[in-house]
Parts: structure tokens; C-alpha cells; sequence
């Protein structure tokens, strides 16, 4: 009875479907008998429908072989001109021999494809035809071919779209990696140029590749950026942003920690300051690490203008960080603590102009503030066609009739129309959305306590970045600590004679630029 | 990650942002009273003999590159007495972190905040301050960095604008049968400076060397010529007997400050609120000296070290505003000064001299 009872609760057994994990497979070996190889080879890789097994006839004797790849992975004229080919026509010239083929004279004599190699162990095969390569299997032969022929669909290179500037290269990268790591080598020349290639990922088991050049990265920040992707135990990961979030020294920074961009020229340029660079196939993103905050302020147009006006205009940006995190916060402040701060004539218009607004000039803000969130997340979501619509209606909505129907003033839509432009002048995004998140609880300290508030919010801030740290280099250099000879390219850009040295609170490890190039070759020769 | 070492320009940030402060608001008063309109020089020769006391203190630190003062007390005089010669110095930078703040409370009640209660002001003080404590040395090096050139600039225009409003009249006589008085400054005006004993908990994170020496004694200087400005141009503005009856001639200063073609017509309000960049950054140095002898005194674990400051906060809190009257704050802030200078000028000798014939006795054993 208990028995019978303990059966119906019980719950009912699933069926265990067995994994293939890679350990396993490593110790398989194949085998001389063909059609053993290849049922072995589908069922390790779920019997999928995409798998092509072309069986064929190799020589005179007509030799069992068979070809097995996975159908949109490799390039099927490659596969025609340069396997089937050569191995079902040609092979019919050869000599006839004891009914047994060359397996070598395959390889180096009949099919004409640059990157072919033996294998014999199942993981290394499985591992192979999922990235793409042709897998030739000869009845008779513990060894088989694995044969390059991988082809990826994918966009065509196009413009950046997330960092577009004016003048200078408008290439971005592009899901394939390799593609991506020919837009670097095509600009970069430098046979010191070392891409490392990594698996990342138990099931994904992606290519990331880690590109340096050696003589000029410190040799301890690339160890430890190997170190910690080989540490990281994961089933695989989309884009290489997600990597660095998990090797950074500080992964609930609200600040970005990393660079994320999709130009190949500032990828080159960082490489040549002594950065390194993580790219991960199928995603455009290249991660730049270390990474400062005066990095992140740097924009690509800064470097193709006047270093004049290239100053001028960085300097106005840095202005817009601090207005983006804190305008509204400060005007809070002054209206509600301090108007006595203002010229008489200023905060007697700006009373005027709140006449008949029903609320504090706090919830005003608080208002305005959540619209605004509200428009620009709907402007990412939204469809490029309705886009310019809701731009239109919700600018409208925010400018024109809230202040008509007395619900905000007039002044606090200047305000946060401003503070919300301003945000956009940061060239990194994710250091945009750091202000824009930050903008909160400063308002709310100005609403406390007003400007004392904002000034304990400001030490707050600073003492957390000072805090931060990207691979041993700290987030506020040359800033803090205080390095003169780097302030060429910081606050200001230097002019093309100061440009020439490369930033030292990188550590990089040579300083001048063309001079230790021709160093470099002095010793080799 | 290896971290770094604080470099000779950050000793001199952390220095002067040590000494710079609550006090400054208060200096032109105080040197006022005691030596009228010749406070300045009582300041100058103050500000010469805190160099002499500061380069003792370095001599004594330097002897022991690895460690801070707390430590040193305990390996020169033992686990007991090295504990007793530490407790003044203890409670002085405990002390002197709450009254600053309770001090620089009030001054914001009277010039920015006046409804705010005074316990709200300094428990924020107190929270940002112990929060960039726990962050380390290296972190408050990098924080006195960005606020020090602030502070400087503030200093500066302050100055500029001011100084040709006053009245050159109200300095003179120039030390015309006033010499006793001002002599009799010349502690009070030592007292002023008693930050540079910062030294003596950074030095052991510093690059050692030369270069950290002088930038010492240049942080030591910016200071003093800015007290001696402050007390000038405030003499020269409001008379020096007027200074007497002014609690904050530094902000009250600021006050007269009307600069049309800026959209701002007060600054005094401005002015506050970077005076809490320069208040929080002495504080933070006292925070991190009084962590740092209460960690040895009570021989905290190092791994738990950094928390400990948080625990001090209710602690400070009381002590902050147990005294409702900011007048008597103010006194008993010099009484503690009195405690450093007396450290400075019998102890860090006589921890020298102990260290010397130790030393000369281990090499002849």
C-alpha cells in the first residue's frame, strides 16, 4: 500500500539524456572501420539535421570515404572545386596501387586548401566541424582530414553607429572576428602586434581574441587579463563586454570600467598607447582595458581638428559631465535654499515664472526628470520609422503644453532639456548613463540639504572614484595622481609635437613614440 | 595588485589639506585678539617654528621608514609605555575630528543652512569622512589631490578680490610697542599649523627620499602664506579690533565679495560650499590618524582595520554636539592643540633621543 502510494507521489523518473562532455570525448579515438566513425560522429553532435555526411570513392580501387560538415558553415564552392573534386576525379589517375591510399599525398598533393590537418581524437574533430571545417573520414584509417573551409555570412562592414564622427575613418567592426582582426592588421602593420586566441565558454566555446603589442603593453596587465579569462568558467557569452565585466577589479562600479568600441581606428590607436584589446567572435564590441575616466572623455574627432579647437571643445565637454550630473540638482538648490545666491533680477523672473506651477520646485524636477527617462529609453526601443514621431509629440508634450498648463515652469524645462543634452556630449555611452543615473541622488541630497547636500554628494563621488582601480592604474589618472607630462592629452589636447609621447600612467613601457620603434629595429638588426 | 606609494607632490597636498580646515576660518579672529594688528607676524613666526617641529617630526619618522608614529611609540617605549605616550595624541586627533566638524557646522547654519538641524550636518560630515578613510590612504591621497587646487583657487580669488577693498591704515602701527603681545601670539600661532603631524601616519606609504622632504616643507608654506594673507586682508577690512566681535571673518569676507558680470550675486553661499571640500579634507586626515592610534592602541587586527572606522561614528557624533555653545567648542579645540604641540616639542624628542642610543648601543654590541 505505502509503495503503491510512494509510486504516485513519487515523481515519475525522467528519461536521462546523456551529454557529451569534451573529457570524454578526448579519450575516444576513431577507428579504421568508416561507418563506426560516423554514426558515432552524429550521434555526439544530437544527430542534428544541418550535418552533411557526402559519402564518395576515392581512386581506382574505390576506396570508402565520406565528407562530413555542417551545411552553412562552410563555403560549398570551396567544398565542390577544392575536395570533392580533386578526391573523386583526380584521385582516379593515380596509380593503382594494393587498394590502399597515401593519406599524405592527399594532404599535400591533391586538396588545395591552405589550412588542412590530421586528426584523430573525437574532441578535437566534433570541435572542429562546429567551427566550420570539412571532416574527411577513409574507410580503413584511424586518422582522418580536418579541412578549412569555413565561409560566415554576415553583414558588410558600414559606419559606427554608436560613435559616428565627423572626419577620419568611418569603418566599425562587424560580427566576425576574423574580419574584425584584418580591419586592425590592415591599419597596424607591426609584426610586435601578438593576438592571442582564447575558447571562452564550456558550450559556446567562441574564439576571444587578446591583441597587444609587445614592447609597449605592460607585460603584467596582459598576464593578468590571461589569467583571469582562463580562470572564468562559464557556458559561453554574446558580446566581449560580458567577459570584461567578469575579469574587472571592480565589477559594481556604476562607472565604465572598460572601454567598449566599435572603430577599428581607436582600437589601433589604444594598442599603440600600450592598451590591450579583447574582441569576441560574433559581436561587434572591442573592450579596451585599462581604462581611465579622461580615456573615456576623449573623442575620436578630437584628434583631426586644430589642437586648439580640439581643447575648446573638451574642455566644454568635461563642463557638460558636471552639468549633466548636476544642474537640476543645483537649481534645486539655489530656488529652494539659497535664491538669495541669484541677482535680484534673476530670482525675481524666476519666481514670476513659477506663479501657478502647484508644486515644489523638487517635485517639479522629480517630474521632468522621469519624462525625459521616459523619452529616451522609448527613443532606443522604438522603431527607426516611429522615432521621429514620438520625438516630435513627446518633445512637445514635455516643452510646449506642460508648461501651458501650468504643471512645470518654463525654467525647469531649460533646465532638464539641457541637462539631458548636455549627457549626450559624453563620446562613451556607458559613462552617459552613469550621469544620467547619478543625476537621482544628487536631487535628492539638494532636496535635503540643498547645497551642502550637493557638495557632500560631490565628496561621496570623488572619493569613490579615486577609489577605483582598472588593472592597477588608477581611474582618475594622469588627474590624480598628478602627472604633468600626460595632461597633453587629457583636460586638453596637446599639440602634434606633445602628441607624440605615449601616456605614461599606462605604463606603457616605451615613452616615445616613433623613437622606440626605430630602438626596437636598431636591436634587431 | 601591487599599490602604489604616495608621491612627494601628494605628501604636500595631504599636508596642507591637513592643516587648512576649520581653522582658517577662525585664524584672523583668534590672532587678532591676542596681538591685534600685528597678528600677521605672530603667524609668520609661528609658521617658522612649526617648519623647525615639523622637520623634528620627519627626522623621527624617517628613522623609521615602515612605520607611523603609533607604531614607532610602541617599539621604542614598549608594549605599556609607547600606550601611555600615545593616549594624548590619541584623543587629540579623535577629539579635534568632531569639534572641526561641529565647529564648521555652525558656521554653515549661519551662512547656508538655517533650518537644518546641526546633528544632521555633521553626521554627513561624519559618514563621507569615515567613508574615504575605509577607501585607504591612497584613495584620501588622490581626493586631497583633486580638492587641494579647489581649495587653493578659492584662497586665492578670495584674497584677490578682497584685498583691494581693504584699508593698508588699519595695519599700522607696524609692531610699535606691540613686540611683547606678539611674541606672546607666537605659540598660539604654532598652534595653527599642528596638521603638519599628518607626517608622521603618510610617510610610511611615501616614496622616501629627498623630493618628499621639500614638497613636506612646501605644504607646510602654502599654508602659512595663506593664514598670513587671510589675517592681513581681514585686518585690513574689518580694523583689528572689529575681528574680535566677527565668529567667521573668513566667510563673513566672502560676504562683501559682489561680483556683477557672474550670475552670482553672493558668494558667501559659494564660498561655504567649497569650504566643505577643505573641512572635509583636514578631517579626514584627523580621521585617518585618530583610526590609525586607536587601531594600535587597541591592537585591532589589520584585516579588520578599515572597518573600525565606521564604529567611531556615534561616538564622534556625541562628542560633536555635546557642547551647545560653538564659543566654547572653539576653546577647547585650542586646549587639544595645546596637547599637539607639547607632543611635538617634548615627545618626538625625546623618541628620537631613545632611538639614537638604542641604535648607537646595538651597533657597538
Amino acid at each position: 500500500m505505502i509503495s503503491l502510494l510512494k509510486k504516485l507521489v513519487g515523481k515519475k523518473k525522467k528519461p536521462i539524456i546523456r551529454e557529451a562532455s569534451t573529457d570524454q570525448l578526448k579519450n575516444i579515438k576513431l577507428t579504421a572501420n568508416i561507418d563506426d566513425n560516423i554514426s558515432r560522429l552524429k550521434i555526439t553532435m544530437s544527430s542534428s539535421y544541418d550535418i552533411v555526411t557526402r559519402e564518395l570513392e576515392i581512386g581506382a580501387h574505390g576506396i570508402r570515404a565520406s565528407l562530413i560538415y555542417i551545411d552553412n558553415l562552410v563555403n560549398s564552392i570551396v567544398v565542390q572545386d577544392n575536395i570533392l573534386r580533386p578526391l573523386t576525379i583526380y584521385s582516379l589517375n593515380e596509380p593503382k596501387g594494393p587498394g590502399r591510399i597515401d593519406i599524405n599525398k592527399l594532404k599535400d598533393s591533391m586538396i588545395s586548401i591552405g589550412e588542412i590537418k590530421e586528426a584523430e581524437s573525437f574532441d578535437d574533430i566534433v570541435l572542429a566541424i562546429l567551427s566550420g571545417n570539412v571532416f574527411l573520414c577513409i574507410q580503413g584509417y584511424d586518422k582522418g582530414l580536418l579541412i578549412g573551409a569555413k565561409y560566415y555570412h554576415g553583414r558588410t562592414i558600414g559606419e559606427p553607429n554608436t560613435e559616428s564622427s565627423i572626419r577620419g575613418p568611418q569603418e566599425s567592426f562587424v560580427e566576425i572576428l576574423k574580419v574584425n582582426i584584418g580591419l586592425i592588421r590592415r591599419r597596424l602593420r607591426d609584426p610586435n602586434l601578438a593576438i592571442d586566441a582564447f575558447k571562452i565558454g564550456k558550450r559556446a566555446k567562441s574564439d576571444l581574441a587578446i591583441a597587444y603589442i609587445r614592447g609597449l603593453a605592460d607585460p603584467e596587465i596582459v598576464e593578468q587579463i590571461k589569467q583571469r579569462v582562463l580562470k572564468l568558467d562559464l557556458d559561453g557569452q554574446i558580446s566581449a563586454i560580458q567577459i570584461g565585466q567578469m575579469i574587472l577589479d571592480n565589477p559594481n562600479s556604476i562607472f565604465p570600467m572598460s572601454q567598449i568600441t566599435e572603430r577599428p581606428d581607436k582600437v589601433v590607436s589604444a594598442l599603440m598607447d600600450g592598451r590591450v584589446m579583447l574582441l569576441l567572435e560574433g559581436a561587434p564590441d572591442a573592450l579596451l582595458l585599462p581604462v581611465t575616466l579622461p580615456i573615456l572623455m576623449q573623442s575620436a574627432d578630437d584628434y583631426f581638428e586644430s589642437w586648439i579647437i580640439s581643447s575648446f571643445i573638451r574642455i566644454s565637454r568635461y563642463m557638460c559631465l558636471f552639468i549633466s550630473t548636476l544642474f537640476p540638482a543645483s537649481y534645486i538648490a539655489i530656488a529652494t535654499f539659497n535664491p538669495g545666491m541669484l541677482p535680484t533680477n534673476l530670482a525675481l523672473s524666476m519666481a514670476a515664472n513659477r506663479t501657478g506651477v502647484p508644486f515644489t520646485a523638487a517635485i517639479e524636477a522629480l517630474i521632468m526628470e522621469f519624462t525625459i527617462e521616459i523619452l529616451q529609453e522609448a527613443g532606443v526601443r522604438l522603431p527607426k520609422v516611429i522615432g521621429q514621431t514620438v520625438s516630435i509629440v513627446g518633445g512637445l508634450v514635455i516643452g510646449q503644453s506642460a508648461v501651458q498648463a501650468g504643471l512645470v515652469g518654463p525654467i525647469m524645462v531649460i533646465v532638464v532639456a539641457l541637462t539631458a543634452l548636455a549627457s549626450f556630449t559624453i563620446p562613451d555611452y556607458s559613462l552617459g548613463l552613469a550621469t544620467r543615473f547619478l543625476r537621482l541622488p544628487f536631487i535628492i541630497l539638494a532636496i535635503s540639504f540643498g547645497g551642502f547636500g550637493i557638495a557632500i554628494g560631490m565628496l561621496t563621488l570623488i572619493t569613490y572614484l579615486s577609489s577605483l582601480k582598472s588593472f592597477g592604474i588608477r581611474y582618475l589618472a594622469p588627474i590624480t595622481p598628478f602627472n604633468l607630462k600626460d595632461w597633453t592629452d587629457t583636460l586638453i589636447r596637446g599639440s602634434n609635437p606633445g602628441q607624440n609621447k605615449r601616456p605614461e600612467f599606462l605604463k606603457t613601457q616605451a615613452r616615445g613614440k616613433s623613437k622606440a620603434l626605430k630602438e626596437a629595429k636598431a636591436d634587431e638588426g | 595588485m601591487k599599490d602604489d606609494s604616495l608621491r612627494p607632490v601628494q605628501i604636500m597636498t595631504l599636508t596642507a589639506s591637513a592643516i587648512f580646515g576649520v581653522d582658517i576660518l577662525l585664524v584672523p579672529q583668534r590672532m587678532a585678539r591676542i596681538a591685534g594688528q600685528d597678528g600677521w607676524i605672530s603667524l609668520g613666526l609661528g609658521g617658522l617654528l612649526s617648519l623647525a617641529s615639523a622637520s623634528l617630526i620627519y627626522y623621527l619618522v624617517s628613522l623609521y621608514p615602515e612605520d607611523d608614529m603609533p607604531n614607532i611609540c610602541i617599539k621604542v617605549l614598549g608594549r605599556l609605555l609607547g600606550r601611555i605616550i600615545m593616549l594624548p595624541t590619541l584623543l587629540y586627533t579623535f577629539i579635534y575630528v568632531a569639534l572641526s566638524f561641529r565647529i564648521f557646522a555652525q558656521a554653515l547654519l549661519t551662512f547656508l543652512l538655517d533650518r537644518t538641524p546641526i546633528y544632521a550636518i555633521v553626521l554627513l560630515m561624519l559618514l563621507v569622512t569615515a567613508y574615504a578613510v575605509y577607501k585607504g590612504i591612497y584613495t584620501m591621497a588622490s581626493v586631497c589631490d583633486l580638492l587641494f587646487p579647489l581649495a587653493l583657487i578659492t584662497l586665492i580669488v578670495l584674497v584677490a578680490t578682497t584685498i583691494s577693498q581693504g584699508r593698508l591704515d588699519y595695519l599700522r602701527p607696524i609692531l610699535f610697542d606691540n613686540s611683547d603681545k606678539v611674541l606672546k601670539g607666537v605659540l598660539p600661532g604654532l598652534q595653527e599649523y599642528t596638521g603638519y603631524s599628518i607626517i608622521a601616519y603618510i610617510y610610511s606609504h611615501s616614496q622616501k627620499g629627498a623630493r618628499t622632504y621639500k614638497w613636506y616643507m612646501v605644504g607646510i608654506l602654502i599654508p602659512i602664506i595663506f593664514y598670513m594673507l587671510i589675517t592681513l586682508v581681514c585686518i585690513m577690512n574689518f580694523t583689528a579690533p572689529g575681528l574680535e566681535g566677527v565668529l567667521y571673518p573668513t566667510l563673513t569676507l566672502s560676504k562683501s565679495i559682489e561680483y556683477t558680470p557672474l550670475f552670482m550675486e553672493r558668494l558667501e553661499a559659494f564660498v561655504a560650499v567649497i569650504w566643505i571640500s577643505i573641512v572635509f579634507a583636514s578631517g579626514m586626515a584627523y580621521y585617518y590618524a585618530a583610526s590609525r592610534n586607536i587601531a594600535v592602541f587597541f591592537g585591532v587586527k589589520s584585516q579588520y582595520e578599515r572597518y573600525i572606522v565606521f564604529a567611531f561614528i556615534p561616538l564622534l557624533l556625541i562628542l560633536a554636539i555635546l557642547e551647545p555653545n560653538v564659543l566654547k567648542s572653539i576653546k577647547q579645540i585650542t586646549y587639544l592643540k595645546t596637547i599637539q604641540i607639547l607632543v611635538a616639542g617634548f615627545v618626538v624628542p625625546l623618541l628620537i633621543v631613545i632611538t639614537l642610543i638604542k641604535r648607537r648601543s646595538s651597533i657597538k654590541k
